[in-house]
Parts: structure tokens; sequence; C-alpha cells
């Protein structure tokens, strides 16, 4: 049952995978396809990488060095201005107005310039030209230190650190060229500050790819020059940008010699590189894109992406096509069995396909048809089995309803599960009532102990009867004979009650009782009674004994001695007092005889009834009798009872079948004896003078007779001796008779192993 | 075994071939618009039109618009492609100005250009609750609370300002370079304007150091500034020695120029005016900043507007400030311009 029951989940198990075998396998040619091309193109894009990196680096290594060059020009033509107008013209040594006349061809001449200044060796302002309004020069040395000044003392240029214009927001920055005589004296300087915008345009000019850009920072990492002014004119600081803060924490005015990927100055992911100045300390920074500085990357990683999309699509096609050669056939089958288990039991499935799948579909039509012819013959036995199921459901439920014994089932909890008509009915409740019971709940079974009773059965699965006197929870007062087992149904355990009322039994019982009672009380009256008859019987007999002796003695006497004295009469009388005598002897000793039969102990042993049949009539018949008596007898079972008692009893049947078929002129005698599962039959047949049937009770009364004395002598207790034998061995005896025509005596013994 | 003969065989079998019969295109329409979409690169400001208002509030600034137009257009900004200019010129009409502020808010323009200082003052004051950005150009930035400050406008406006305090300053230094003999200067002013007070207290730090004396006409209209100057014609001793101008929309407008210049010839008496158009007549030098640069750099806010920079953060940019000298007009006055400043000069006018 275990196997069959997986069996069966498997069935009808629903599919993990809902995939279908079309969409598998289109799945997989395309899978495979754009597994072997993408491993292919990533090895070639790896390596396009590579290589590109190392082109980008050096690349953009070429523009900044470029960039670097175009910005130190920038600084340096002003320095160069600066030196020629000092060269040419020796400025210090100048008038006033030739002073101012250079001041303001310089500020003509560099558009950079916003205020140039001339000092001289005392640093006192000799003249002053500005695009601005005037303002005094001094501050301007305040941006030099000692050592600077020192420096520009020796003749070296110098330039200040970059500041911002408060009202423009512009990037300034002074520079400072020596003016010395022909002794490298020093004389004084021309001081110029220097607006950086003008580096703007050079710097936005820088070509750096297609969508790159370049800029310069100073050592404190101030924007000084992009393309976007805004950010310039900000006055933000660019620390934050990875290669500005490498380039701060670097002392060295060497050049990197990597390009690095960072997040750039506008906030994308750029390739740049910087290439310090020597003189001002700042750096040119170069970024492009790093889309565009990968772009043949990407082409190539777009084109194999194409390539991929292509070859998919192509495998997705081809699949596409095999998979319905493959699948359609399978589809079909599939479809074909469904449409089969919705019902439609004689659909073929299309034989198409490979030649796998086409004997796939000859094999599931060959199953289909021996599945219908299956289904067929089962669902016929199922229909004889559901009716013969039903006529049984039926006949039991006609059994239940008819039963007059009351039937109760509960289930595990006590809930009344099932009741029958009867139950209702000797409960005096209905049976709604009973199956809202339980039986937990009774209190009439507490009240009564028939509580305990059903949960030992219940509990401990055992047979429970018990009879008891009860008023059901309906009123009802009556004797139940109550009947509490288990059985079990669908892994629980169920109680059944079985009930009858047991009120009418109950007083016919008692009644019996009574009856019995009386009976035995009569019997033993009886008893006592026989026994104190036979008491007096005996004692009669064997007291009526001596006084009979007397009168034959004395009878005998007087015929002895006085027969002379007496006259024929007189010797008539007395030979009839001596027969009279002499009956009565015999009638007492029959008396007797019959009297010690109940006294006698039965002494069993096995007896030859045929030996003793045949002895007792040798006794019996003289001579003459047995010449002209048909005897005849077979061979009788051997019977278990007392020999003496026995003898007693053939010799009485025997006697009589002599006696009463003398005067038939061939008297037939007929033994016979035959055995049965209980007893032993003889019978003893004669065709002797018979009897009147309708006296047939009085045959084995003591002293009676259906013949007259005259014809036949007796005492009349024969039958009765017999009978009193037969009955101390467990045996019986009646007869069968018609008058002169014969009688027949049957009488019977328990066999040997039915004796007591 | 042929499949005609199976179909005889199974004749209720089921064809089903025919739903696997399916197109390959929607595949590959799906993976090209994928491909598409991922490589395009796609820039929106080629889809969008956007919408730009102009407000010029003078005449004479009309280049502001070209260099503007011109510099968007190398931005990528196209005129009727993706760009729309609802451009209009005033000439010193104030309700006016109203209207076409008013105008630009209710067509929910992207941004608005407007010089100089008074319509950009007004359209501040008018663009403060829809948020609308304002880009001035050739507007004072001193003392009139335009913006915050040069690196930070704040609120929704930033621009290019006009150095107004410092190039005002630098003019009368350049008059009293070129003629030193100039002590009596009339100054013509309009003292409503919002860039005057800083304009003129530059003007007096400088004219301390060289014993300027201003003659102030302050005036209110064009028939102010020809009322003054015919009663100050009327005099015997005009008591001046050269004309200056300050900038503003009355003193700046041609017609004013006009009666200011015949004045000065009538007199013989250097002009220093502050817009262009002077150079053409009487006037001696001109130390402006170019409005076609000043267009030009408030098109490079405008992109970074449209590319969704606040304005607050876009800093105010400061142009150059050129020098043009009339060389003739020297010549009538009969003045020697320094070596100097001729070399200085981005332009001289022979």
């Amino acid at each position: 049952m275990g196997l069959e029951s997986n069996h069966m989940k498997s069935k009808n198990k629903k599919p993990n995978d809902e995939r279908s075998l079309y969409t598998t396998l289109i799945v997989t040619f395309v899978t495979l396809s754009v597994i072997s091309l993408l491993f292919s193109g990533i090895l070639l894009l790896v390596s396009n990488l590579r290589t590109q990196s190392v082109v980008v680096s050096d690349t953009q290594q070429l523009i900044a060095r470029q960039a670097a060059r175009d910005v130190s020009n920038f600084i340096q033509d002003k320095f160069s201005v600066l030196e020629t107008a000092v060269w040419l013209t020796d400025p210090i040594v100048q008038s006033s107005e030739e002073q101012k006349l250079i001041l303001d061809s310089l500020l003509g001449l560099q558009p950079a310039f916003r205020q140039l200044v001339i000092f001289d060796s005392q640093h006192q302002p000799l003249a002053q030209a500005s695009r601005l309004p005037l303002e005094s020069p001094e501050h301007f040395l305040e941006l030099i230190s000692d050592e600077e000044m020192q420096n520009i003392r020796e003749g070296k240029k110098f330039i200040s650190s970059v500041y911002l214009d408060p009202y423009t927001g512009e990037p300034l920055t002074v520079m400072a060229m020596p003016a010395l005589d022909v002794f490298d004296e020093y004389q004084g300087l021309i001081l110029a500050e220097t607006n950086l915008k003008y580096m703007w345009d050079l710097v936005e000019n820088l070509k750096v790819g297609e969508r790159g850009h370049a800029y310069v920072v100073d050592r404190n990492g101030s924007l000084l020059a992009y393309a976007d002014t805004t950010l310039v004119l900000k006055g933000i600081y660019s620390r934050e940008i990875e290669l500005v803060n490498e380039f701060m924490n670097s002392s060295s005015t060497a050049i990197p010699d990597h390009a690095s990927t960072y997040w750039g100055i506008e906030k994308e992911l750029v390739v740049g590189s910087y290439v310090p100045l020597i003189m001002p300390d700042w750096a040119v920074i170069t970024e492009l894109p790093w889309d565009e500085a990968y772009q043949p990357v990407i082409n190539n990683m777009v084109l194999a992406l194409l390539i991929i999309a292509v070859v998919a699509i192509l495998a997705a096609m081809v699949g596409s096509n095999i998979a319905r050669q493959l699948a359609a056939p399978l589809v079909n089958l599939m479809e074909t069995a469904s449409e089969i288990t919705a019902g439609n039991r004689t659909l073929q499935a299309d034989v198409s396909g490979p030649i796998e799948v086409a004997s796939l579909a000859l094999a599931f039509n060959d199953m289909t048809s021996q599945l219908q012819q299956s289904l067929t013959n089962l669902e016929q036995k199922v229909s004889e089995r559901t009716q013969q199921l039903q006529e049984t459901l039926n006949f039991q439920e006609k059994i239940l309803a008819t039963s007059a014994t009351g039937i109760i089932a509960y289930d595990e909890t006590g809930q009344c599960a099932l009741v029958n008509e009867a139950a209702a009915r000797l409960v005096d409740g209905t049976t709604e009532q009973l199956l809202a019971q339980n039986y937990h709940d009774i209190d009439a079974w507490k009240q009564y102990g028939l509580y305990e009773i059903a949960v030992e059965a219940h509990t401990q699965k055992k047979e429970t009867e018990k009879e008891m006197f009860l008023i059901t929870t309906y009123g009802k007062e009556a004797w139940f004979a109550c009947s509490f087992t288990t059985f079990e149904s669908e892994g629980r355990t169920h109680l059944l009650l079985t009930f009858n009322d047991m009120t009418e039994h109950k007083r016919v019982e008692q009644e019996i009782l009574n009856l019995n009672q009386r009976l035995q009380t009569q019997a033993d009256n009886l008893t006592a009674a026989n026994k104190e008859l036979e008491a007096f019987s005996y004692s009669v007999s064997h007291d009526l004994r001596a006084p009979l002796r007397a009168i034959h003695g004395f009878t005998n006497i007087l015929i002895d001695d006085y027969v002379s004295n007496l006259d024929d009469e007189g010797r008539r009388i007395c030979d009839v007092i001596q027969d009279n005598a002499s009956r009565m002897s015999l009638l007492i000793d029959d008396l007797l005889s019959f009297s010690r039969l109940n006294r006698a102990e039965i002494n069993a042993s096995p007896i030859d009834m045929t030996a003793m049949v045949t002895s007792v009539y040798q006794e019996l018949a003289s001579p003459e009798d047995q010449q002209r008596i048909l005897f005849e007898t077979n061979s009788l079972p051997m019977a278990l009872g007392d020999p003496m008692l026995m003898h007693q009893v053939w010799v009485n049947l025997i006697s009589n079948a002599i006696k009463f078929s003398s005067r038939q002129q061939q008297p037939h005698i007929e033994i016979s004896g035959y055995s049965n599962d209980s007893e032993i039959i003889y019978s003893i047949k004669d065709n002797g003078a018979g009897f009147d049937m309708q006296y047939a009770g009085k045959l084995f009364g003591v002293f009676q007779r259906l013949h007259s004395e005259r014809e036949f002598e007796g005492t009349g207790v024969g039958l009765a001796i017999i009978q009193r034998i037969l009955h101390r061995h467990g045996g019986r005896i009646w007869g069968e008779g018609e008058v002169d025509k014969g009688a027949i005596f049957h009488f019977t013994l328990p066999r040997k192993e039915n004796l007591l | 075994m042929s499949k005609s003969t199976l179909q005889e065989i199974h004749p209720n079998s089921i064809d089903c071939n025919a739903k696997y019969r399916r197109s390959p295109g929607l595949g590959l329409y799906i993976l090209v618009t994928i491909f598409i979409c991922l490589f395009s690169g796609c820039d929106m400001r080629k889809y969008k039109v956007y919408q730009a208002g102009i407000l010029s509030g003078l005449e004479p600034f009309q280049n502001i618009t070209d260099g503007f137009k011109e510099k968007m257009t190398e931005l990528g900004y196209i005129e009727g492609e993706n760009i729309e200019y609802d451009y209009w010129q005033l000439n010193d009409e104030p309700i006016e100005e109203e209207k076409v502020i008013q105008k630009f808010i209710e067509d929910d323009v992207d941004f608005m250009l407007v010089f100089p200082s008074r319509p950009a003052k007004l359209a501040k004051a008018l663009t403060l609750e829809n948020g609308i950005p304002v880009i001035f150009a050739g507007a004072s930035i001193e003392g009139i609370d335009l913006v915050q400050s040069q690196q930070k406008p704040g609120g929704n406006i930033t621009g290019v300002r006009y150095p107004t305090p410092e190039m005002t300053a630098k003019r009368l230094e350049l008059l009293v370079e070129i003629a030193p003999h100039v002590k009596r200067v009339l100054l013509i002013f309009d003292g409503n304007y919002p860039s005057y007070i800083p304009a003129r207290k530059s003007l007096d730090d400088v004219a301390g150091k060289h014993d300027i004396i201003f003659v102030e006409n302050q005036v209110a209209s064009l028939d102010d500034v020809k009322f003054n100057l015919e009663e100050l014609d009327k005099s015997d001793d005009i008591g001046i020695d050269a004309i200056f101008m300050m900038p503003d929309l009355i003193t700046g407008t041609m017609a004013a120029w006009e009666v200011i210049e015949a004045f000065a010839i009538k007199h013989n008496l250097p002009v220093i005016g502050t817009l262009d158009y002077t150079l053409q007549g009487a006037g001696l030098f001109m130390l402006n900043c170019s409005h076609h640069e000043i267009g030009r750099l408030s098109a490079v806010i405008a992109d970074k507007i449209l590319r969704d920079t606040p304005p607050e953060s876009i800093p105010v940019i400061t142009p150059n400030m050129d020098l043009y000298i009339n060389y003739r007009q020297s010549q009538v006055l009969g003045l020697t311009i320094p070596g100097g400043l001729l070399k200085q000069a981005k332009q001289v006018i022979r």
C-alpha cells in the first residue's frame, strides 16, 4: 500500500520545472552560443582593455606635457615681456614720464597685466600703471617674503602664490622681474599683477580628445584655469579630486609615469594625468572621459555584443526550428495524453517526428488501447463491486434498522457516531437525541456504573457484557443487557454498544425460577413419598411373607393330613387357598424385587447381548416350545450394563413374548438391535395377543394387566421392573401393539461412553 | 514511415506544429532597441525645446543679445530647434519692462536674460515666488542688492556684472590723464538709477585725488537733460571743463547723447560717454565692456542653468574692460593722448 501510495503521489505531482521542452531547447541553444561567444569576447576585450590602457596612458601623458608647456609658456611669456622691458628700457633710471610710458606700453602689450609698478632698490614706487583706478602699490610687496626678496635681489624672477580679486573672483598673481645693472647690481624691479583669467582661453583651447579638458591647479589645490570659468570664479578647491590630491601631497616635480582613472572635476569617470610645472608651482591636469578614452574597447564590446545578439537570434531561430521538430510530436503526445486524461479515451497520438518519438507515439497508442480495455474491465468490475457493496450496505442498513437490538457506536472522543432506531426506541429517545450524545456526559451511565464499564472497554479494547436495571436519560425504567466492544476504523478506536430490553425476559425468568422452586419442592415431596412407599412396600411384602408361608404351610398340612375329612368342595377350596397363596407369594416376590431395584447398586460391565438373549431363550423355552416357536435374532450390539439386571430385562421380555404368543399356531419371536450416535436400541417383536394402543400408557404400571389372569397368568409387575431397570441404566422403553396381531417392545441403553 | 501514412492510421491525432511557427522578428527588434538605448548617448537637450525670455532695457545693449545667441548656438542651442527666444527690446520704459517680465513668468520660461541693472532688479523681485532663473547682463551688482556676493549670488539670479564703480573711476582717471587741465566736470546723472550711488562713491575717490570739482546735473528724464543743458547754455560762463556721463538709462539713450554731444561740441568740451556709440561722435574715449562679450558670457551661465545647475551657485562673471580712444576728437579738442594710453587702447579712432 505504501509503495502504491508513493507511486500515485509521484504521478500526481506537479512538475517543478514548468518550462516546456521547446523553450528549454531554445534556451539551451542560445545559452551555449552566448556563453561561448561571451567567453571569447571577454578574452578579446580584456586584451583590448590592457592595450588601450597603455595607449590611453601614453596619450594622456603626451597631452598633459603639451598642456603644461602651453601653460608654462603663458607665464614665461609674461616674464619674457618684463625681462625684455627691463633689458631694453632700463626703467629704473628713466624719467617718470618714460617709466609711465613703459608701464602703459606693457599694459597695452599684455592684457593679462592688470597693474604694473616700478620699484627702486629701496622698494619705493617710481611709477605705476593700472587698468583699474590706481591704488597704493606697496601692498604688492607684502606678497613677497624676505627670502623671496633676497632671491629677487640676486636677479631671480619671482611669481607669488595665487590670490583672488575680491570683486571679480578672478585669480591673480604677482610677477616680479628684477632690474640689474651691467655689474649685476640690483637696481629695482618691475612688479606686474597678472590676471590669470587670460590663461583660461589657453586652457580651454587645449585639445584633450573630443570631450576631455584640462585645468590648472596650484599647490593648494585652488583651481586656477578651467574651461568652466564659473568653477574658477567660485574659488573652489579641487582637493577632493584624486589626482589633485596626489599632486598636492607630492613635493616632487617629477612627472608621473602613468595615467589614473578617477572621478574627475566634472564628477564623471575620467582617465587623467598631471604634469607639475617648475615655475610656478602649479600643475596642469588633463582629463579624458573614461568612455571616450576607451571608446575603441567600448566599440569592440558593442560589436561583440551585437555579434552575440545576432548569433543568439540565429541560435534561437535554429533552436526554434530544431525544437519545433523535436517538441511538436512530443507536445502532440502530451496534449493527446491530456485529452485522454480529460476523458477522450479513444484519441490516438499523431505518429510523427523522429523515429524515436514516432515509436514512442506508437507505444503510447498501444498503451492507451490496452489501458482503455483495462479501464473498461475495471469500470465494469467497479460497477459490479459498487452494486454489491451498495446491496451489502442496504442489507446492513436494513439489518440495523430492523434489528431489535439497540446499536450505538461512539467515536474515539465518545461522541455518538451511529445509532439505530431500535436503540432510540429501547431508551424512549430519538435517534437525533442519541446522536447528539457523548457518553462521557450521560449522567445515567455514571449513576448506574455503566460509564466506568464503557470507559474501560473503550480504553482497554475489551469486550464486556453487563445486565443491569437502570432509568434512561429519557425516563425509561428497564432491565438492559448491554454489551460493549470496540472496533477500529480509520485508525481510531470506536466503542460499540449493543443492548436489549431484558425486562420481560427477567420477568419470565423469575416466574420460571419460582415454578422450578415449586417443582423442586414437589419433587422432593414425591421422592420422599416414593421412598416411604418403597419402604412401606418392602416392609409390607416382607411382613406379608410370614403369614403367607403360614397359610401355605397350614393349607398343605390340611391337604396332607385332613384330606380325608374334606369333601370335594373342601379339597377344592384348599387347592384354591394354596394357589392363591402361591400366587400371592409370587406377587410379594415381584414386589420385593421391584423395590430392591431402587436400592440395588449398578455394577456395569460389557454385555454380549446376543449371547445373553440366546441363553435366556434357552432357559425359558421348553424343548417343545423351541420346536414350535420361530425364534429369530441377529447379532445384537454389545452394551454396558449390569449383567444381572439386564438378564432380568431379557427374561421378562422374552417370557412375555413366549407367553403372549403361546396361543398362536406358529409363534414368532424376533429380537433385533442397532445403535445410533447416542444410544443402542433393542427390539423384541412377537405375533402374540398384542394389545390395544389406547392402553399403552398403562403397560409399565405396577400390577397393571391388559389381559385377564385367566387368559395369561402373571403378576403385572414384569414390565414395571423392566422400566425401572432401564431407567436406572439411563435408558427407556416403549411398546407398540395391536390386538391379536402381536406387539413390539423397544428399549434403549446409552452408548457406553454416555453411561453414567 | 511517412507522416501521411501515419495520419491515416491515427485520424484523431492533433497537429500542433502551428503554434511553434513564431517569427524571430520580435526578439531582433527588442535587442536592437536595447542596444540603441544603451549606446546612443542620449542628450535630452537635443529633444527638448527650451523657452528663453530676453529683455533688453536699452537699445544700445542690443549687442548683448547677439553675443548671447551666438554663444548659445556654439553651445548647441539652435534657435528654432531646441530653443526659442522671446526677445523684447525696450528703451528706458519701466512700465513695459514689468509687463514683459510678467509675460515671461506667465509663459513659464526656462530662464530669462534681463539687462541692464534696473530691469534685472525688477526681474529678481518679480520672480521671487516662482523661482524662474534670471540671468542679468551688464548690470551693476554693487549697492543695489542684486546678488548676495559675486561668488555665491543666492536666490534665483546670477549673471554678468557691469563693473560700474571701477570703470567709472577709471574713466575719470583717464580723463585727467588725457586732459590734465580739466578741473570742473559736468556730471550728468540719474540719481535714482540703482548703480548711481556706488559709482559716484568710486568717482568721488578719484576726484579727490585729482582736485576735480563736479558740477552736478541730475536728471529724471530726457527733457531734464535738454532743459538743464539749455539753461546752462544760457550762462555766459558755463563753468565746466568737461562733461562726464554716468551709466544710467536716461543719459544712455541715443536721444540724450545727441543733446549732450551737441552741447559739448558747441562749447568744445571733452565729453566722456558710457556707451560705444559715443565714439562715433564727440566722445573722447570709451572705457567699457564689450556688450557682445557680455552676451557670450551670459550664454555660458545659461548653459549651466539649463544643465540644472542652480543659479545661486553660479558665480557672477566680470567682463574685461576695453579702452577705445577717439584720436580724431582729441585732435579737435587739441589734446595730446599719452603714448602709453594709445598702446593700451583696443582701438584708436582716427
